[in-house]
């Protein structure tokens, strides 16, 4: 899986956000927030392969975490990222 | 107290034009650091609104970055706010993809077009996405303009014509117009010197790349003559909204040492539109953040231009949601109620700083045959 290259991330007051205008008409339902961490995470792997493995080696090398948090969170994101539709089958 | 002047309007008013002044000079940074005002939730609304009846709301969402988190409008409005960005920049990349498709169209009809206004003008914004374009206009030459036509003639495409030298069609979704004209000048007297003008400068017409494509633009010159004439044509009109006059400040300031002040200058006076630009580029200055080394010529001591943005404030995006005139009687002059009240105040109000545009400007209106459909 890859993170899709056709949204964009935007900070405004150090929230993020995403709009995905895959569906034709863009509405509300498809604004998502995300926090810093799931921003920067999206932001490295955008248009790159992902998996929750690969996030958490990226989160163990630049983050101050625990190996067995990192674990769960990451998993987390991805699963997040999957629902949300911000990633993309290859 | 009237409905346009409470005190949130106020209040949003004053606020829409900082937001417009830090979205539309990005690339100026010192403008971030300035203080903002918090305003309320209501205020906000109100403030989106009036960006939306200004074709504004993505420059103004450009300054949206740079606040602090506790001044941004409510979460709800913001999502809201973002959607209508993602439309924008889509809409314009669609618009590129299109304006390529239609010069490559032209070259292979061996036809000469050149881009005015739209994209063309939207390169001279620091965030040229974030510009809102209508239609696309095209200028085409007397024997590409009667070919085009017959081409579209041809593929059986609906037109709707002046008879004289302008043409529209909607393709895809979008309005394209063919002109024979570069300036919406009316004074008759004017077109030998227009086309002159035109002449002189067409070797300096430079490509610019629009999807994919090297498309030709205007001169710098004659874009800067072209974004305010159309911005005259309007106020004589109906008005204008505020994305025409970020328009001027915009090419101002792009293209300033690409031209000749000076002879900026005498076109406007040859024009008989120099008075006018006082006033058109006080209001820049004032309510537009354009720096005054970004003008031409200086603007005159004296100059009261306070009654030309109240007009344009409250005239909106081409007067089409102008509330003084919601109630107001229609005819055939126009679609927009209180048609000839509006151009004959219109009149009043500029014709002692463009007074021969003024006056041929009423009497196209009075006695041109209006807009027909092409069977």
């Amino acid at each position: 899986m890859i993170v899709r290259t056709d949204l964009i991330l935007r900070e405004l007051g150090g929230d993020f956000m995403i709009v995905d205008p895959s569906q034709g008409k863009v509405d509300m339902s498809q604004v998502f927030k995300l926090n810093h961490t799931a921003a920067d995470i999206f932001s490295h792997f955008q248009g790159k392969e992902i998996n929750t493995q690969l996030v958490k080696e990226y989160v163990l090398d630049n983050y101050d975490i625990a190996e067995e948090i990192a674990e769960t969170d990451c998993h987390k994101i991805i699963t997040d990222f999957l629902k949300n539709g911000l990633l993309l089958d290859r | 107290m009237d409905c346009y002047s409470t005190d949130r309007t106020i209040s949003a008013r004053a606020t829409l034009f900082d937001l417009l002044r830090r979205g539309l000079w990005v690339d100026r940074p010192q403008l971030a650091n300035v203080e903002f005002n918090k305003v309320d939730s209501r205020t906000w609304e109100d403030i989106y609104n009036f960006a939306r009846k200004h074709t504004v709301e993505a420059v103004v969402f450009d300054a949206l970055k740079y606040l602090p988190k506790d001044s941004l409008p409510p979460e709800c409005l913001l999502a809201r706010w973002l959607v209508q960005i993602e439309q924008i920049e889509r809409r314009n990349q669609l618009l590129n993809s299109f304006i390529a498709s239609q010069w490559r169209w032209f070259l292979s009809n061996n036809l000469s077009p050149l881009m005015l206004k739209g994209q063309g003008v939207a390169q001279a914004y620091a965030i040229p996405s974030h510009r809102i374009s209508g239609d696309i206009d095209w200028r085409l030459d007397d024997l590409s303009y009667s070919t085009a036509k017959k081409l579209l003639e041809l593929c059986k495409q609906d037109l709707t014509s002046d008879g004289l030298a302008s043409l529209s069609y909607i393709r895809k979704g979008v309005i394209v117009e063919h002109h024979k004209d570069v300036f919406n000048l009316t004074n008759p007297f004017l077109k030998g010197y227009l086309l002159v003008l035109l002449e002189q400068s067409e070797a300096e017409n430079p490509m610019i790349t629009i999807g994919g494509e090297s498309i030709k633009v205007l001169s710098p010159l004659m874009q800067i003559v072209q974004v305010n004439i159309h911005i005259l044509k309007h106020l004589l009109a109906f008005g204008v909204g505020l994305r025409q006059l970020c328009d001027s400040a915009r090419v101002y300031h792009y293209y300033r040492g690409s031209y000749d002040p000076g002879e900026l200058q005498r076109i406007y006076k040859r024009m008989g539109v120099l008075s006018w630009t006082h006033y058109l580029h006080d209001v820049l200055v004032k309510h537009f953040g354009l720096l005054e080394s970004d003008l031409p010529y200086p603007v005159p001591r004296g100059i009261q231009s306070e009654w030309m943005i109240e007009e344009i404030w409250m005239s909106g995006n081409f007067g089409y949601h102008d509330e003084r005139y919601k109630n107001g009687k229609h005819s055939k002059l126009s679609v927009r109620p209180d048609s000839f009240v509006r151009v004959w105040r219109s009149f009043r109000q500029y014709r002692k700083i463009a007074p021969m545009e003024s006056i041929f400007f009423i009497l196209t209106r009075l006695f041109a045959k209006p807009f027909h459909k092409k069977k």
